[in-house]
């Protein structure tokens, strides 16, 4: 045992501890962030079914016969509402008589959905049907 | 040892190299397990990312069968549509199969249709889902109107082997 040995074993295991450190670190802080991002997509999803449950609770009830004025109306009902806390919701009627719906989570996560009143029955020449009960909530 | 016994004064040679292999051993363990550590918090990131494709494609298909269906209630195997960024096809679609009793001079049924979306440079697999269709028409003495949906649901994420379209 010499001072030449004692130092290189001793620096090999300051690097190798600083390094092992580093990693631990990040890697850590990697999983601290996963687990964040889950909760937000899990929390995003949550409020895209609520959205959407708010446009779709009206399934059945003859809004309009025409479906554009249909899903303006529908788009101008969801904005009304408040949006979900924490998200940043747009709601605009597309052409196609479709409604986009678009949610955005400050973490740059974003979901979107097209929706079409007709295929909940809310519009169009057979609308006067009688309503149909909200087992169309997805 | 006991073979070549050796004077107390000086230390053993055997002695004097053992502080190095420690070392190292120590050290590669260390960096083994932040390594190993590092390599689960990779693959959770990518669990992650994974999770959230497949929820875009379920969002996509959503849309499509929003978009297929906005137009016509029975719609055509093999019709192609676009929506937003989506491109997609109808794959299968089953019924309308019409229940016996009319109720009220309007009869209900179900339809199931099977829908894909164009595989991208993203997904090249293309994912399709399955949705259930809820459907009426009015019955006259005279024949049967035209039918109307009522409602649609999801039925979910299918896979490539079913071909079925059984809910």
């Amino acid at each position: 045992m010499n001072l030449v040995e004692v130092l290189v074993a001793s620096a090999m295991f300051v690097t190798a501890s600083s390094c092992s450190l580093q990693l631990w670190s990040s890697g850590a802080s990697w999983t601290r962030q996963a687990e964040a991002k889950q909760q937000q997509v899990a929390e995003l999803e949550a409020a895209l079914l609520a959205s959407q449950a708010q446009l779709t609770a009206l399934a059945g009830t003859p809004i309009a016969t025409d479906c554009t004025a249909a899903s303006s109306w529908l788009a101008a009902h969801v904005q009304a509402q408040p949006a979900p806390s924490g998200f940043t919701r747009q709601v605009s009627a597309e052409p196609g008589a479709l409604v986009r719906l678009q949610l955005s989570a400050a973490g740059g996560e974003q979901r979107q959905r097209w929706l079409s009143p007709a295929a909940y029955g809310m519009c169009g020449a057979a609308a006067a049907a009688e309503p149909e009960s909200s087992d169309a909530t997805l | 040892m006991a073979r070549f016994p050796r004077p107390k004064a000086s230390p053993p040679p055997e002695a004097a190299g053992f502080l190095l292999p420690l070392s190292a051993t120590a050290s590669l363990l260390l960096l083994l397990s932040s390594v190993s550590l590092q390599a689960a918090a990779l693959q959770a990131r990518s669990k992650v990312q994974a999770g959230q494709r497949l929820r875009q494609a379920e969002d996509q298909l959503m849309s499509a069968a929003q978009h297929l269906l906005a137009g016509t209630a029975t719609p055509a195997v093999g019709q192609t549509g676009l929506v937003g960024p989506v491109a997609y096809r109808l794959v299968a679609f089953d019924g309308p199969h019409w229940n016996g009793a009319p109720a009220g001079g309007l009869q209900r049924g179900q339809a199931v249709a099977i829908l894909e979306l164009q595989p991208s440079a993203e997904q090249p697999r293309a994912p399709r889902a399955a949705f259930g269709l809820e459907l009426a028409r009015a019955v006259t003495p005279s024949g049967f109107g035209a039918q109307q949906l009522l409602a649609f649901r999801e039925l979910g994420l299918r896979g490539r082997a079913s071909q079925g379209v059984a809910p």
